[in-house]
């Protein structure tokens, strides 16, 4: 009987530390290997001295010129204001080009002005987030230019910004200035090892319970 | 004979006795039901329609409606309704005349009002009136003409009538069977209180529940509702109906009645049919803090399978969290060697068992810390070697209550005053510590790190979501700046006990600090100060005066033990100073006296000396402690929700 219980504590023992193993290994790849993911590397978003800025016109173009400082930029995301005089059917579209600083055009393409309107209707300061494929192609300074299509003279759709110096990686080039910084958010590649913590401490239990169970086998 | 023997041998029976228990407090229930309603009862019915006295004024903009309605001798209302359509939330007044059961007349003025998105408003009366003013000013709430156009009342009612409440029925029902199951079930006292527990935390958690209604109640609840629905959504976006979006910006109409609170679920229902809004999600489960919403998402997310109305989802994702917390507890009562009814008093403070009905994650903070706890003193009162499996479980219990408030954390360290006898040798009790030191370790880095982080991106507006002039950085570097002034800040605040934040409104903070611990039910109130006279004897008698002698704690334990609990007070306070209090100030905001709920039973330890030990029975000290339980918690539910909300 006496044996076999030492049996017992002696296969439990073996057992933590086959987990504490396993969870070593597991440790090691998720530090070697990290997960894609995303985080804000520059943002504009104080609204304590929110303003509205230059307007998205049909035809004229309003350019915008981004810091990018050499990083993967995947998403940027930029605020807008809607205000319509009368309900209108259509509209119109926002076409936006991402140029690097040799004017050589890296992606294009537009969204409806209905989209800021019904995230505006939610109540709440929502961005509009341009896709920007230029991620492969880094530079210093990327432009952006935005250009009305078909939006209605009862509709003026307009930047919104801030006074927020500390924020103002983003300036208008070119179009009507504005006194002021447009709000914007820009994210970038990043590594992540999210599950790095949790087997830590999943490893620091396992050794703990591994302690505790050879000493008592030693014991008997 | 033999039929007499018979009845003994049903009332011999555990499951006899408490069906009749039951059946006894639903009598009693129903009694209570017939005398609210001795009035309607006595005089019958009674229905006056006073719209013909409604006279309406103008001054300018400014527009008036007043309705003034003589009773004559008096006669006893139950309720006011006003029909209409209603353009903005108008607020109105009902002055009363009343007559007082000696015949005298008295004054009262109530406050309510009607809300836009229903086309009825409720005003509770109960008294036997005289005349009645019903007012509305709109100089302040209606913006101009137009609104006023749009603001028409139809009907003005005031009515008397037999009514079945069934959330007066059902608080009389639960509390008059748990009464009566402690009085007839006496070793439940003694023998088996985690049963008693599961009782008290069923009935009174269920009330809860159903008394609270569709909407945000305790602190920051929208916060976890969003989490709870975002998570319970899946996939990388989330759909919002109008009723989740509502509740989450806390958009919702209040109620004061119990009509009111049924066109809230009819309205929430309604909502739900309505798309709203897109949003990104959470990617998993990934997020340290909001592990803790897991019970909520799995009820809430079966309430959306099996296709319930949303207020019935609601619900079941708050009970969720109750199931969560009714098993832990239930499980730390059993399992705890001594002292199980600390654990019973404290498990069903109410101000324990309403965040345990609602959307929140200290709830399983708490429930989780509590049972860790009773791992590791079990480990201390039990005089054999160490047991493996409980102290790592006490351990990893500890850890993931501290998921979501990493601050309770350094109360780990005290398995670091385990006495090295305990061990098979030194070294097993060094490498023992060094891991639980490190446990220690990785458990602050999900503290320090985001703050360190955010120090090398210096990010001076990294702090708080709730906003405000902060951040975290900043202060720090006030701190650094300021090392006296900081010193002294911290040691007059944690130790002033009457500074504590409960809603940020002077008229709601302003109460005992036991109160606004254990007596609090967030936005719907907290008991006043004389209700401590109950409580503070209580708790006295937990923490002085055991009912048996109990293990007793070396001096350097307790010393131990008080600088761990004095390390997590101030670790509580400067994240607060931290994160929510503006950069400089020289007080510290946002602390609220429930953060020191978890650290109650640590502080079991160091108080009693053992030289102090009750003489009662067993029996009568825990039917004493129940008691009062009990007092306490019907008190809470029946002024705090009953009265003010659904009658």
């Amino acid at each position: 009987m006496g044996k076999a219980v030492v049996m017992g504590k002696n296969r439990i023992h073996q057992i933590c530390q086959a987990v504490s193993l396993v969870l070593l290994i597991l440790l090691v790849i998720s530090v070697l290997i990290p997960a894609k993911g995303t985080s804000v590397v520059d943002f504009n978003v104080d609204t304590d001295s929110l303003r509205q800025m230059s307007c998205v016109q049909n035809g004229q173009e309003l350019e915008l010129k981004y810091l990018a400082q050499d990083r993967r930029i995947t998403k940027f995301t930029l605020y807008f204001n809607v205000e319509q005089r009368e309900e209108a059917q259509d509209c119109g579209r926002i076409c936006y080009t991402w140029k690097s600083e040799t004017g050589e055009i890296l992606y294009e393409d537009s969204f409806p002005v209905s989209k800021i309107i019904r995230e505006k209707m939610v109540g709440m300061l929502t961005g509009t987030e341009l896709p920007a494929t230029f991620a492969d192609d880094p530079g210093q300074v990327v432009k952006l230019s935005l250009r009305g299509e078909g939006i209605p003279a009862s509709v003026k759709v307009c930047l919104l910004g801030n006074g927020n110096r500390e924020g103002g990686l983003v300036e208008v080039q070119y179009g009507v200035k504005y006194p002021g910084f447009p709000l914007f958010q820009a994210e970038a590649e990043a590594k992540e090892r999210p599950y790095t913590w949790d087997l830590l401490m999943l490893l620091a239990l396992a050794l703990l319970l591994t302690v505790l169970t050879k000493e008592e086998k030693c014991s008997r | 004979m033999q039929s007499v023997k018979k009845k003994i041998w049903f009332f011999q029976k555990k499951w006899c006795r408490a069906v009749l228990v039951a059946l006894l407090a639903v009598l009693l229930a129903a009694a209570v039901e017939f005398a609210w309603n001795y009035q309607s009862l006595r005089w019958g019915d009674l229905q006056r329609d006073v719209t013909a006295s409604l006279e309406s004024t103008q001054d300018g903009d400014a527009w008036k409606y007043e309705c003034v309605y003589d009773f004559g001798d008096g006669v006893y209302l139950d309720k006011l309704l006003i029909r209409g359509s209603f353009a903005v939330d108008m607020p109105y007044t009902v002055e009363l005349v009343t007559k007082n059961e000696f015949g005298e007349d008295g004054q009262k003025t109530v406050e309510d009002k009607a809300f836009a998105v229903y086309e009825e408003a409720f005003t509770n009366i109960g008294q036997t009136v005289r005349s009645l003013t019903f007012r509305v000013d709109s100089e302040e709430n209606l913006k101009g003409k137009e609104d006023m156009e749009d603001f028409q009342i139809d009907q003005i009612l005031v009515y008397r009538q037999f009514c079945f409440n069934k959330y007066r029925f059902l608080f009389f029902a639960v509390i008059f069977f748990l009464a009566g199951l402690v009085l007839v079930f006496r070793k439940l006292l003694t023998d088996h209180l985690e049963w008693l527990f599961a009782a008290f935390a069923a009935g009174f958690g269920m009330l809860m529940l159903l008394l609270s209604g569709p909407g945000s109640q305790t602190w920051d609840e929208q916060i976890h509702y969003r989490n709870v629905y975002q998570l319970a959504s899946g996939g990388s976006s989330v759909d919002w109906n109008a009723a989740a979006w509502y509740n989450y910006k806390n958009e919702l109409p209040e109620f004061n009645t119990k009509e009111e609170l049924f066109m809230l679920r009819q309205y929430q229902n309604e909502n739900a049919r309505i798309a709203f809004h897109s949003s990104d999600n959470f990617s998993d489960f990934g997020q340290m803090a909001i592990r803790a919403y897991l019970p909520m998402v799995l009820f809430y997310r079966a309430g959306k399978l099996l296709g319930l109305p949303y207020s019935t989802v609601y619900m079941l994702g708050r009970m969720g969290n109750l199931v969560c917390y009714l098993v832990i507890l239930w499980l730390a009562i059993r399992i705890a060697k001594e002292k199980k009814i600390l654990i019973f008093a404290l498990a069903v403070l109410p101000t324990v068992v309403f965040q345990e009905s609602m959307y929140t994650y200290d709830g399983v903070v708490f429930s989780l810390m509590v049972l860790g706890f009773v791992l590791l003193l079990n480990e201390f009162s039990d005089t054999g070697r160490i047991h493996a499996f409980r102290f790592v479980a006490a351990v990893a219990l500890i850890v993931a209550g501290c998921l979501s408030k990493a601050v309770y954390v350094p109360m780990l360290l005290f398995a670091l005053a385990l006495p090295n006898a305990k061990f098979q040798n030194r070294r097993q009790a060094y490498l023992c510590k060094v891991c639980v030191c490190v446990i220690f370790l990785l458990m602050m880095s999900t503290f320090v790190l985001p703050v360190l982080t955010s120090s090398a991106e210096t990010n001076l507006a990294y702090s708080d979501a709730r906003g405000g002039d902060t951040g975290v950085l900043a202060q720090l570097i006030s701190m650094i700046r300021h090392p006296v002034a900081t010193v002294k800040l911290f040691v007059s605040s944690i130790f002033s006990f009457d500074n504590f934040r409960n809603l940020g409104v002077e008229s709601a903070d302003r109460y005992l600090m036991t109160n606004l611990m254990c007596l609090n039910f967030a936005a719907l109130g907290t008991l006043a100060d004389k209700w401590s006279l109950l409580l503070l004897p209580m708790l006295c008698l937990l923490f002085f005066i055991p009912s048996r002698r109990v293990y007793e704690y070396s001096a350097a334990q307790r010393v131990w033990m008080g600088l761990l609990l004095f390390g997590t007070a101030v670790l509580i306070w400067l994240a607060m100073y931290l994160s929510f209090t503006a950069v400089g100030s020289a007080k510290i905001e946002g602390v609220q006296a429930r953060y020191y709920l978890p650290l109650l039973v640590p502080l079991s330890c160091i108080t009693g000396t053992g030289r102090l030990v009750s003489r009662m029975k067993e029996q009568t000290y825990n039917g004493i402690v129940v008691g009062i339980s009990w007092i306490l918690l019907s008190e809470c539910i029946y002024q705090l929700m009953l009265v003010s909300r659904c009658l």
